[in-house]
């Protein structure tokens, strides 16, 4: 008489036994997929990142400008201006904003205003805490020269004193803050790249923070910078550039033309050649 | 579905060298008719060989039980070791001549050439791998002598192939291989098994399932197919009479009592 219990107990031992395999590679291979999905989501964020490096240091000044320029937006720079055909009449037009929500147009335009508007006013003698024009009759003009062929439609009589002063002041306040605000985000930016560097150690984002201390005349931090991309990427022709043009604006001109050299040598690099010609020449000091 | 007929079923796995079980199947068939054939060619030898448990003692025993009514046929099952008692054994059985004494191969050659038999003598030595070198040498040169017909079995092994290399390869004219069953010969094997012994209802239980695990668990084997169907059969029978035949199907053979089985005759190893 066989022992089934004992044979059952066995039986389970074998089952357990012979599922390990799979298990183990069901297991495995799971982990594989999700270790290489991790991998390459990395690898496209990273790239991701170094594509918005480039584009997102314009762009954030951008925005900043756009907010600023979105306040003053209801005050419309005005040009006075006699008009000989309607005499009795005193009216002024004033064009009104073409709609309150910006659009994506009105946004563009907004990024590069014409100054001449600025320079007009600044050519009136319009003294200050004046309250009202002189002249009654004004034609209103648009700022936005880049936009299609600005249209005089109708000329009226100014019935309504004109405040042109604060206006004024505001513009230049505005533009002095434009500035300032510019150049704050440089040095965070470079900041948070540098973080970001030290975290990933990688050679483009070295490159980068080289280039915007150059930029800021930064030279000591730019050769730095440059000298830490070559250690990782010996490779990189941009950064050889740069840290020769960062040694000769240290007064170490001797240092550049045997770094350029030696990069010419092994390299043969046209622009290298080029920056060589330059500095021997004493065309870039 | 009752004890009694997993106890005959498992009856008939019992691991016994018997004609009277010998299962008819067409490969199988193909080449015993060829084995037939061959002892009626003027051949000093005939090789039967292949792996342990492919069924070559059966051969054996089934071509003994077939031909030995119309032709001088002897069988040695297990083999004769003490080379005076092998020529002794010989020269009683096939030329009636009881010899006295030590019989060395000289003298028995003596016997062989004074006999005058009508027909040759056919000589099946099951196991001859188990035969010294010494003693194979002289089973040569009496087969050269074609007074006497050998039909050997060997099992097939390194070891075994140099024998029949050295001492066969220039003499034996025929030599037939057998092998494991394929999975569905193993199915037509144990049905026709069971079918036999009037056990219809476990021959139904097999489905190509199960006799592809058998199969796979054996890799066709005979001999261990029956060791396995015995303890299966075995293992029904003692749930049987545990009364938990209930936890089990009836209806086929599950894979899980075919995997005890296995664990149990060694197999499988847990």
């Amino acid at each position: 008489m066989l022992n089934t219990n004992e044979l059952e107990h066995k039986w389970l031992k074998y089952k357990i036994k012979s599922y390990i395999p799979h298990v183990v590679i069901v297991i495995s291979s799971t982990l594989i997929i999700i270790l290489l999905y991790i991998l390459l989501n990395s690898n496209y964020f990273n790239n991701m990142d170094l594509e918005v490096e480039a584009s997102a240091k314009p762009k954030a000044i951008l925005n900043v400008e756009i907010q600023e320029k979105k306040a003053p937006e209801p005050i419309q720079p005005v040009v006075a201006e006699r008009v000989l055909n309607t005499p009795s009449q005193e009216n002024v037009i004033l064009e009104a904003p073409k709609s309150q929500t910006p659009t994506v147009t009105e946004q563009k335009l907004l990024i590069a205003p014409s100054m001449n508007f600025i320079k007009n006013i600044q050519h009136e003698d319009v003294s200050y805490n004046k309250t009202q024009a002189t002249v009654p009759v004004v034609k209103v003009e648009t700022p936005h020269q880049s936009a299609p062929t600005p249209e005089y439609i109708e000329e009226t009589v100014l019935t309504q004193p004109i405040i042109i002063e604060e206006k004024r002041v505001q513009e230049e306040d505005h533009q002095v803050n434009t500035i300032n605000i510019k150049r704050q985000n440089e040095y965070s930016d470079i900041e948070e790249i540098i973080t970001r560097f030290k975290k990933n150690n990688n050679p483009a984002l070295s490159l980068f923070i080289a280039k915007k201390y150059y930029e800021l005349g930064e030279y000591r931090n730019a050769y730095n910078y440059s000298l830490i991309t070559n250690e990782l990427n010996k490779d990189i022709e941009a950064s050889w550039i740069l840290f020769a043009q960062s040694l000769v604006k240290l007064n170490e001109k001797d240092k550049a033309v045997k770094v350029l050299r030696d990069y010419i040598k092994h390299t043969n690099s046209n622009r290298a050649n080029l920056l060589l010609n330059d500095i021997l020449s004493g065309k870039f000091k | 579905m009752n004890s009694n007929i997993f106890q005959n079923s498992k009856d008939v796995f019992l691991d016994t060298v018997n004609a009277k079980d010998y299962i008819q199947l067409d490969r199988i068939s193909s080449i015993y008719q060829s084995l037939k054939d061959s002892i009626k060619k003027p051949l000093k030898m005939v090789l039967l060989y292949g792996k342990p448990g492919t069924g070559k003692s059966m051969f054996l025993n089934k071509l003994y039980h077939d031909i030995s009514l119309t032709q001088p046929m002897f069988i040695y099952k297990t083999p004769i070791l003490d080379e005076s008692e092998f020529f002794k054994t010989l020269a009683q059985d096939i030329f009636s001549v009881n010899y006295r004494g030590e019989l060395n191969f000289t003298q028995f050659m003596k016997i062989v050439e004074q006999s005058s038999l009508g027909s040759i003598p056919i000589i099946l030595l099951d196991e001859a791998q188990l035969y010294s070198n010494q003693q194979m040498e002289k089973i040569r040169l009496l087969s050269d002598t074609r007074s006497v017909k050998f039909v050997i079995t060997l099992h097939k092994t390194e070891k075994e192939d140099i024998i029949a290399k050295e001492h066969f390869q220039t003499r034996i004219w025929e030599s037939i291989e057998l092998e494991n069953a394929s999975s569905g010969e193993l199915k037509i094997y144990i049905q026709k098994k069971l079918m036999k012994a009037n056990c219809f209802d476990s021959a139904n239980m097999f489905t190509n399932k199960s006799v592809n695990l058998i199969h796979k668990i054996t890799r066709g084997n005979y001999r261990d197919t029956n060791k396995l169907l015995y303890t299966l059969f075995d293992i029904y029978t003692t749930y049987e009479s545990n009364q938990k035949l209930y936890t089990l199907k009836t209806n086929t053979v599950s894979s899980k009592i075919i995997e005890m089985s296995a664990l149990h005759t060694g197999l499988l190893h847990a």
